[in-house]
C-alpha cells in the first residue's frame, strides 16, 4: 500500500505508472491471463495443481510480508506482484513436488532475488525462474520426475509412491525415440497439453489464450513472445534431429515451457528491454539459447536458463537500442550509444 | 637502508646495491629451501605410506582378493591407444597379486560423464572378466547422476556399478540399453561409466 | 600495541574477509563443511602468524626493492611446510582442501598483512596481528561452513542434523558460496553502519 505519509517524488526504474494503470491493475491482468493455464493444469493433473499453486502464492505473500516487516519498510504485497511470482513458480514445477519444497523456492524468488535487490522493479533476474533454478540445482531428482497425466492424478496430500512418472516429450526427443513419441502423443495432444510436464507449461492453447489477452490489454508487447517462439520454430525446422522438419518443429514448440516462458517470463518488465527493438533482440536471443541448450546442453529443457541468461544482458541491449533524441544527426549516434 | 631511493623514477644501478639485493634474496631462498628439505625428510615416509594405503584400498574394492600392495605398471602406448579407442583415458595401471601369482589388474580410467570427468577404478581378473568398479572422483549432478556414482540399484534391483561384474571382452562393447541398465534419469552418467568399463576391458586385453 | 584493539580490528572493524574483502577464492571454494573450514582457517592462522613474525623480524635488513619477492619466498616456505605436514598427519583434510593449501601462497590476506602491517611494525605487534586476523578469517569461514553445511548438506561436522531429502543442495555449489558470502558481507556492513550512527 502506498505510504502517503512519506510520499516523495522519486525517479524509479520501470514499471512507470501512467494513467489509470497501476502496478496492481497490470498484475491483476497477468493473473487473469494465467487462469486458463491453471484451469487446464487442474484438469490435466488433478486438484493438487490448485493446492500447490495456492501454497506457492501464500508462501510468496508471506515471505514478502515478513521481509518488509523485519526491514521496517512499507508493505508492498498489495501490488500483487508476489502473487504473480508465486503462480509462475508453481507453473514451472512438477505437480507431485512436496509443498515444503515450493516454499523454499518462494523464499529464494522473493527474498534473495527480489527483496534483497530492492523489491519490485529492481530484481535483475525473473524471480520465479531464479526460484526454479535453485530448486532444480537442489532437488534435481524431484524436479525432473514428471507425473503421467494419463495414468492417474497426484493425491492432494500424502505419499507420492503410487504416482506413475514418465519422461516429458522433450526428454524423449533428447535421448529417446521420436517415432515412439509421435505414436503416444499426436500434435493435437501436444497443443492442447495432455502431456507430462511442469504444472502450468503443458497447455500451449491455454497459454496462447492468456498471452493474447495480455497483448489485447496492452500489458505486454507482441515483440518478445513472437520473436522468441519464431526463433525456436525456425531453428528447429531447419535443424531437426529426428523425423521431418515440420513435425520436429511442432513438437519442439509445443513440448516444454516455451509458451509459458515467452508470454509470461520473458515479458517481465523489470528484466526485459524497454524498447520494442530491444524486445525483438531479447526474444531472438532467448530462442537461440533455448535451442542451443536443448540440442547441446545436458538438460533437455532450456527455456528457464535461456531467459535468465538474457535477463543478464538486458542492460546491454537497452544501451544499444536506446532511441536517439530528436534532432540528433547520424554521426552523433555512436557517441550517444557510447554514453 | 640509508641509501634507499624513495623516488620511483630513478633506479639505483649501483653494482654494490644490486649485489646486495641478489645476496639477500639468495640467502633467504637457501634458508627456506633448507627448512623445506628438513620438513620434507620428516614427512616423506608418512606421505608415501598414506598414498600407498589409499591406492591399495581403492584397488582392494575392485579386486577383493588382493594381498599385499599392488605393483604399479608402466603405461605402454598400446594401453593408452586401447583406452582412447574405447572413448576414455587410462591414467594408472596396477598389477595385483595374491599368493605369489597375478590375480588381476586394476586400471584407473577417466571417462566423461554429464557434468565433467568421472574417475574410476576398474578391476579386471586374469580371465578378462570385470571384478569390480568403484568411482574415485566425480562431479555428477547430486540427486541424479550421483545415484550412479553411489551404486544405487537399477530397475532390475542390481547396483548400477555391480552389474558390470563378470562382464568380459566377449560382451564388449557394453551398451546402455542392450546389455547394461541405466538409472532412470541418469542415462548420461550411466553411459559414462559404461564407456570407462569398455576402455578398461580393452586395456586389459592389451595387457593379458 | 593494544591487544584488545587489534583483536577487535581483526574480528570486526577490519575483518579480512568481510571488510577488507581479501582471500575470496579460498573462502568461496572450501567452505562446504565445518572440518574443511577449521582446517583451512587454522592453516592460514599458523602461516599468517609465522610469516608476520618472520617478516617483521627481517624488515630492517630487507631492501625495499625486493620486499615483495622476499615476502613470497617466506610465505611459500611456510605454506609448503604446512602442506607437507597436513599430508603426512591429517591426510583426510589435506585431500579435501586439495589445491587450496598451496594456493595460500597467493592468498591476499597474508601478503596484504605483510605489506600493510608487519613490514611496518614490531615483532610482538605483528605476532598479535597475525593471530587476530587469522581468528577473524577462521570465524568467517566457520560461519559460512555452518550455514552451507547445515542448510546445504544437512550435516554438521559430518553428523546428520536434517534428514537427507530436505537440505537445499544449491548452497554447497559455488553459486551458494557467492550467495552466502554476499549476504554475510551485507549483514556486516549493515551492522557496522548501524554502529556508527
Amino acid at each position: 500500500m502506498t505510504d502517503y505519509k512519506n510520499l516523495k517524488l522519486i525517479a524509479t526504474s520501470n514499471p512507470h505508472i501512467r494513467g489509470s494503470e497501476t502496478t496492481r491493475s497490470i498484475m491483476l491482468d497477468v493473473i487473469i491471463a494465467m487462469l486458463p493455464a491453471l484451469a487446464f493444469a487442474i484438469f490435466n493433473f488433478g486438484l493438487r495443481a490448485l493446492t500447490l499453486t495456492a501454497v506457492s502464492v501464500v508462501g510468496c505473500i508471506f515471505w514478502e510480508w515478513l521481509y518488509r516487516k523485519l526491514m521496517k519498510k512499507p508493505q508492498s504485497i498489495g501490488d500483487l506482484s508476489c502473487v504473480v511470482t508465486g503462480m509462475l513458480l508453481a507453473f514451472v514445477c512438477p505437480v507431485q513436488m512436496p509443498y515444503w519444497m515450493i516454499l523454499i523456492g518462494d523464499f529464494f524468488a522473493i527474498i534473495v532475488v527480489k527483496q534483497l535487490f530492492g523489491g519490485i522493479g529492481k530484481n535483475f533476474l525473473n524471480p520465479a525462474l531464479a526460484g526454479r533454478a535453485v530448486l532444480l540445482a537442489s532437488y534435481a531428482g524431484t524436479m525432473t520426475s514428471w507425473v503421467d497425466p494419463a495414468a492417474g492424478k497426484a493425491p492432494i496430500i500424502g505419499s507420492m509412491a503410487d504416482v506413475v512418472t514418465t519422461a516429458t516429450p522433450l526428454a524423449v526427443m533428447k535421448t529417446g525415440d521420436f517415432a515412439a513419441l509421435t505414436g503416444t502423443y499426436n500434435v493435437g495432444n501436444m497443443f492442447i497439453g495432455q502431456i507430462p510436464g511442469s504444472l502450468g507449461e503443458v497447455s500451449a492453447l491455454a497459454l496462447l489464450i492468456g498471452g493474447a489477452y495480455l497483448i489485447w490489454r496492452k500489458v505486454i508487447n507482441w515483440q518478445t513472445p513472437v520473436s522468441y517462439i519464431a526463433t525456436v520454430a525456425v531453428l528447429t525446422f531447419l535443424f531437426p534431429k529426428q523425423g521431418s522438419g515440420v513435425e520436429w518443429m511442432l513438437y519442439s514448440v509445443f513440448g516444454g515451457g516455451l509458451f509459458l516462458g515467452a508470454f509470461f517470463m520473458a515479458t517481465d518488465y523489470a528484466t526485459s528491454p524497454v524498447t520494442k527493438k530491444g524486445q525483438l533482440i531479447f526474444g531472438i536471443g532467448c530462442g537461440l539459447f533455448t535451442v542451443l541448450i536443448r540440442y547441446f546442453g545436458s538438460y533437455n529443457e532450456g527455456v528457464c536458463y535461456s531467459i535468465m541468461v538474457m535477463n543478464l544482458l538486458v542492460a546491454l541491449i537497452d544501451k544499444y537500442t536506446k532511441p536517439t533524441r530528436f534532432g540528433v544527426v547520424k554521426s552523433d549516434k555512436k557517441e550517444a550509444a557510447a554514453k | 637502508m640509508s641509501n634507499e631511493v624513495k623516488t620511483k623514477e630513478k633506479v639505483n644501478m649501483d653494482p654494490k646495491y644490486i649485489a646486495k639485493l641478489a645476496v639477500t634474496l639468495l640467502v633467504t631462498c637457501v634458508v627456506v629451501a633448507g627448512l623445506l628439505g628438513f620438513v620434507n625428510k620428516l614427512t616423506l615416509p608418512n606421505i608415501t605410506a598414506a598414498n600407498e594405503k589409499k591406492t591399495a584400498e581403492a584397488i582392494q574394492k575392485v579386486l577383493p582378493e588382493l594381498e599385499g600392495s599392488p605393483v604399479a605398471m608402466e603405461l605402454t602406448e598400446d594401453m593408452t591407444a586401447a583406452a582412447s579407442g574405447a572413448g576414455a583415458t587410462v591414467t594408472e595401471a596396477y598389477e595385483a597379486q595374491a599368493g605369489g601369482s597375478t590375480i588381476g589388474y586394476a586400471l584407473k580410467i577417466v571417462a566423461s560423464g554429464s557434468q565433467g570427468n568421472i574417475e574410476m577404478m576398474v578391476g579386471v581378473d586374469t580371465e578378462g572378466a570385470v571384478s569390480g568398479v568403484s568411482i574415485v572422483k566425480n562431479s555428477e549432478t547430486s540427486g541424479i547422476g550421483s545415484k550412479v556414482m553411489t551404486n544405487q540399484p537399477t530397475a532390475k534391483g542390481v547396483g548400477v556399478l555391480d552389474q558390470f561384474e563378470g562382464k568380459t571382452a566377449a560382451d564388449a562393447p557394453l551398451n546402455v540399453g542392450t546389455n547394461v541398465d541405466a538409472i532412470s534419469g541418469a542415462t548420461v552418467s550411466s553411459k559414462g561409466v559404461t564407456t570407462g568399463v569398455n576402455a578398461a576391458l580393452a586395456v586389459a586385453g592389451v595387457i593379458g | 600495541m593494544n591487544f584488545g584493539k587489534q583483536l577487535k580490528e581483526g574480528l570486526i572493524t577490519n575483518n579480512p574477509v568481510l571488510v577488507q574483502v581479501l582471500g575470496m577464492c579460498s573462502t568461496m571454494a572450501i567452505t562446504t563443511s565445518i572440518m574443511n573450514g577449521l582446517g583451512m582457517g587454522v592453516s592460514v592462522l599458523i602461516i599468517l602468524t609465522a610469516s608476520n613474525v618472520v617478516i617483521s623480524a627481517i624488515r630492517k635488513i630487507v631492501p625495499d626493492k625486493i620486499r615483495i619477492a622476499m615476502f613470497i619466498v617466506v610465505i611459500a616456505g611456510f605454506v609448503t611446510c604446512v602442506d607437507l605436514l597436513l599430508q603426512a598427519f591429517v591426510p583426510a583434510i589435506a585431500e579435501s582442501l586439495g589445491v587450496f593449501i598451496p594456493l595460500i601462497v597467493v592468498n591476499c590476506i597474508i601478503l596484504g598483512r605483510a605489506e600493510s602491517f608487519s613490514y611496518k611494525n614490531g615483532i610482538a605487534a605483528s605476532f598479535v596481528d597475525g593471530i587476530c586476523q587469522g581468528i577473524g578469517y577462521t570465524l568467517v569461514l566457520l560461519a559460512m561452513c555452518f550455514i552451507r553445511e547445515l542448510l546445504g548438506a544437512g550435516t554438521l561436522a559430518g553428523f546428520r542434523i536434517i534428514p537427507e531429502q530436505f537440505p537445499i543442495g544449491v548452497l554447497t555449489l559455488p553459486v551458494g558460496g557467492f550467495l552466502v558470502l554476499g549476504c554475510l558481507i551485507a549483514a556486516m556492513q549493515w551492522a557496522l553502519s548501524r554502529n556508527k550512527k
